[in-house]
């Protein structure tokens, strides 16, 4: 088992709660999305991400509307339904546990 | 210089470099052959081409041609197909159980790309059932041998199969688990592969591209073999027509002095006038010089692969000059016919004979009109009286034509007198033709006090060219006399040897026993 392979699937694995997490904030288009993913160093490559969105979709989290673009293609512009909002409030209860639960287990081993 | 690719992506135009065309459309296939078993599929690839456009748009203002590089930088920031297909649907409840097991663990079937003879299946068969991929060889050539059923079984695996591009499909290739769900898409991709790669191939076929190398070598080297048999072919019609229309050898044995005549000779003979041998000769040589021209610029057009402009006038007037020939050779067939086409006959008795038996003499000192010089001994060596007696020989001296070979017919007398009838037969295109050609025949014949003394053969002049030139001698024999021939009785027959149950070409030696030539 290699370090990087395990990062990534951290990183994988907490990815659908970033994205919803991003939207929780307000509708945005793939690039935008992205964008802040890669701001906050959460993305591996961006092909993960389009999977994702439309898996997250499939499943009535998130809805998305069409918007044309002066400056290039139509754009995709995804935003969080009811039912999303509802699933990210779950997540993040489950996140702050985890957050808890491996802080307080690393801590432990540290000292 | 590079070749550019005009392509539109989501309906955005783009220039790319053939190379950056190339990897782009790889990486797009490869990403739909991985996404292959997720929901909502084209969403995501629609999704990924309206990235990809921003991004080109991005990197190239108007009009620019896309690099190879920036392709790949594209490619980088989007990531490796196979980092796509990990991401198993982890959300949805009913797949969470199978989603445990690596993409890797679905193991199909593809062809190996690493190490082909044609198309690399026997490689993706051994991946497949974990053998070596020698037993796999061995196994298509034995069902090849036996039933001929390995080409057939080969090309459809070939055309089902996809190949393994990325190390995603190459680590599927040779996978462990195999499940009914993986079988059951490999069904359902097979059939869309099929009509995908029927498509592609015509395509291929007919622009002659993108056919695997180990093909196109195969085909190259049969084309090679094909051309150069074809101009082989064609230079050996070519100097053989040459040959015979230019220095007209003398290479039929058909001479009485031994020596060999041309076949331009020989034709003069027998064509009415020396245009239809003209014509003959031309139309020969249209269809001779069409076709081996033709051949050979075929076969160097398939081993050089050269097109040109000019290559269908070429042919065009290769096939016009053939199709003239064949009109020539057609006419000059159709009037020679003609000229064959009646039988005429005349017969004159010369004598009757009164004695008990009548000797037959061949006269060496019987001159044949006009060919003094001739050997005599040589002319009728060979020759005895028969029915069918050999015709093969002429000679062409002087302005006559010298046949060899008189038929002789022995027939019962009505009455006690010996009755000798010389017989001339030619053919025409009518009576007088005919007629006229057999009074032409100059046959020596003289019946002298019991000897009837003749020439073993006769001659007419060229100008009436052949025309199935025939003397015949009837010799009618009173009951109870005889016909002698050097010194033998020769009717009636005296034994069991009826002189037509022998070969035609059997002649009398000095001691009377007959003997095959």
């Amino acid at each position: 088992m290699n370090v990087e392979n395990t990062q990534s699937q951290m990183r994988k694995g907490i990815l659908e709660y970033c994205i919803l997490g991003i939207l929780n904030k307000g509708e945005a288009y793939p690039s935008e999305i992205l964008e802040k993913l890669r701001g906050a160093q959460m993305l591996v490559v961006e092909g993960t991400v389009y999977p994702l969105l439309t898996r997250l979709k499939n499943l009535e989290l998130l809805s998305y509307r069409w918007e044309e673009s002066t400056s290039g293609p139509p754009r995709k512009y995804y935003c969080i339904t009811p039912k999303g909002t509802q699933f990210y409030t779950d997540l993040s209860h489950t996140w702050q546990e985890l957050q808890q639960a491996v802080s307080l287990l690393t801590q432990i081993t540290k000292s | 210089m590079n070749k550019t690719v005009s392509i539109h992506i989501q309906g955005f135009a783009f220039i790319l470099e053939e190379q950056a065309y190339d990897q782009l459309r790889n990486y797009l296939n490869d990403l739909a052959s991985v996404l292959q078993h997720e929901e909502g599929k084209d969403e995501i690839l629609q999704d990924i081409e309206l990235r990809i456009v921003e991004l080109l748009q991005e990197k190239v203002t108007n009009q620019q041609v896309v690099q190879l590089e920036q392709i790949q930088q594209i490619i980088q920031l989007l990531g490796s197909p196979e980092a796509f297909g990990e991401e198993e649907p982890t959300s949805t409840g009913q797949t969470s159980a199978e989603s445990t097991e690596p993409m890797a663990a679905h193991k199909r079937f593809f062809r190996d790309p690493e190490n082909p003879i044609l198309g690399g299946v026997a490689g993706g068969v051994a991946a497949y059932f974990n053998i070596d991929i020698v037993f796999v060889r061995i196994f298509f050539v034995l069902f090849t041998m036996a039933f001929g059923s390995g080409i057939p079984i080969y090309i459809i695996l070939w055309i089902v199969t996809p190949r393994a591009l990325t190390a995603s499909e190459k680590l599927q290739m040779r996978g462990r688990a195999v499940n009914v769900e993986s079988i059951k898409t490999e069904f359902k991709e097979a059939t869309e592969r099929v009509e995908k790669n029927t498509k592609k191939w015509t395509q291929q076929f007919r622009t002659g591209s993108g056919m695997s190398e180990r093909t196109n070598r195969f085909v190259n080297f049969i084309k090679k073999v094909l051309g150069s048999l074809m101009v082989l072919w064609g230079l050996a019609v070519l100097i053989t027509l040459s040959i015979f229309i230019f220095i007209d050898p003398k290479l039929i044995p058909a001479q009485i002095n031994g020596e060999f005549t041309s076949l331009g000779e020989l034709s003069a003979l027998f064509f009415e006038t020396s245009q239809l041998n003209q014509f003959i000769y031309l139309g020969v040589a249209l269809i001779g010089y069409a076709v081996g021209l033709s051949s050979m610029l075929t076969g160097i057009r398939l081993l050089f692969t050269f097109e040109a402009k000019w290559l269908r006038g070429g042919y065009l007037a290769f096939s016009i000059a053939a199709v003239c020939g064949v009109v020539l050779l057609i006419f000059v067939g159709v009037s020679t016919g003609k000229s064959f086409a009646i039988e005429g006959e005349l017969s004159k008795e010369i004598g009757t004979y009164t004695g008990d038996s009548l000797r037959l003499d061949i006269s060496t000192d019987l001159h044949l009109n006009g060919a003094a010089n001739l050997n005599a001994n040589a002319y009728h060596q060979g020759y005895r009286p028969s029915k069918n007696p050999d015709q093969g020989i002429i000679l062409a001296h002087n302005g006559r034509i010298f046949i060899s070979g008189i038929a002789v017919n022995y027939s019962a007398s009505t009455d006690t007198l010996f009755h000798v009838k010389i017989v001339k037969k030619a053919n025409g295109a009518s009576y007088y033709k005919a007629n006229l050609r057999a009074a032409h025949i100059d046959f020596p014949c003289e019946l002298a006090t019991g000897q009837l003394s003749f020439a073993s053969g006769f001659s007419y002049p060229a100008k009436d060219r052949m025309r199935d030139q025939e003397v015949e001698l009837q010799i009618a024999v009173p009951t109870g006399k005889c016909v002698i021939w050097n010194g033998q009785v020769v009717f009636p027959y005296t034994s069991m040897e009826e002189p037509n149950s022998v070969s035609d070409r059997a002649y009398v030696y000095g001691d009377g026993e007959y003997s095959a030539w």
